[in-house]
């Protein structure tokens, strides 16, 4: 139980309850650097790997409390400190995610044997979807750009997620509405290729 | 707490802003309506807003002006931000607009008679109500 009340915070949260818009831009500029910092010290190691994981813990922290101010009690803690724990805790949800992704990875790896150690990836899917040597050539061809073929093997895989075309295209710092708008004109340029080619998808 | 004091990262701004785009509760929200439904670019939000860059990310981290005192929370915003006041009223009013004719069907009606009300309720210059004239 927290000694001295955090009467700013009180103050904050109270006005987020009322729904004063200008609380929630309050909010992220006073917490968002601090906790930022807070997450770069006490995970290097994340700051140098994968700085995304940082921010994404910090940012859906405040968008949380932004929307349900309700959840931090005062009686319990500052401000200060409950953002902290929840950031601290999306960030470590975020890691034991991405650790069990990493594990399936290697999984799926080991499935195809050792050969795939150090291989292409374009190389490895195209192995993982059974596409013969000759049906191989044809897409070299068609397909010159390997990005394009990436896409390519990703829609053959009946990928749906666009982060992963995303990914691909390098439109990763663009926001949500301009990757799927981006990815979306990709895959249909890509559709009418192939429609072209007199080929299908599966 | 002072909205002069400290800046929020780019990155955190843009994911926020992913988020925010969402959910009606926030500007950024509106915003995005507004820019769909006018194929409008962000430059082009900027302009309409008479906001810098700077200003525009503090709108876009900012909550929906609440309608019980929807022209006290814009003018606050707008002050806040460096933006025209009257500009960011017609700019929610229409997005309001169309999203509400958009998701339910014949609801134009209703939502125009809504936004007008807004209009007589804000003691703003003519700019504004000449503006949202046009819009409706």
């Amino acid at each position: 139980v927290v000694k001295t009340p955090d009467i700013t915070g009180v103050r904050l949260r109270r006005r987020l309850v009322e729904r004063d818009p200008l609380a929630k831009a309050e909010l992220a500029e006073e917490f968002v650097p601090s906790l930022t910092a807070h997450l770069k010290k006490s995970h290097p190691e994340v700051q140098q790997s994968d700085p995304d994981l940082i921010w994404d813990a910090v940012t859906d922290a405040v968008f949380e409390l932004a929307n349900e101010p309700q959840k931090w009690n005062p009686k319990l803690s500052s401000l200060a400190t409950y953002l902290k724990m929840s950031v601290e805790g999306n960030l470590l949800n975020a890691l034991n995610k991405r650790t069990r992704r990493r594990a399936k990875e290697v999984e799926l790896s080991d499935d195809d044997g050792n050969k795939e150690v150090g291989a292409n990836p374009e190389e490895l899917a195209l192995d993982r979807l059974s596409i013969n040597d000759a049906m191989k050539q044809q897409i070299l061809v068609a397909f010159p750009n390997s990005a394009d073929r990436q896409l390519l093997l990703l829609m053959y895989a009946k990928e749906r997620r666009t982060d992963e075309y995303a990914r691909v295209l390098g439109l990763t710092r663009l926001s949500a509405v301009d990757r799927f708008a981006t990815v979306k004109k990709a895959k249909d340029r890509l559709k009418a290729r192939i429609r072209r080619l007199g080929w299908s998808l599966p | 707490m002072s909205l002069q004091r400290t800046s929020v990262p780019l990155e955190v701004v843009s994911r926020l802003g992913d988020l925010a785009r969402k959910d009606p509760g926030w500007l950024a929200f509106w915003f995005s309506v507004w820019q769909k439904s006018n194929s409008a670019s962000r430059v082009a939000l900027r302009r309409k807003l008479s906001v810098t860059e700077r200003g525009l990310r503090l709108l876009l981290l900012s909550g929906t002006p609440r309608d019980e005192h929807f022209s006290k929370d814009v003018g606050r915003l707008a002050l806040a931000a460096g933006a025209d006041g009257d500009a960011l009223a017609a700019l929610v009013r229409e997005a309001r607009f169309h999203w509400s004719s958009k998701k339910v069907p014949g609801r134009h009606y209703e939502a125009a008679l809504m936004a007008a009300r807004d209009v007589k309720t804000v003691k703003k210059t003519g700019r504004a109500k000449r503006r949202l004239g046009k819009d409706l």
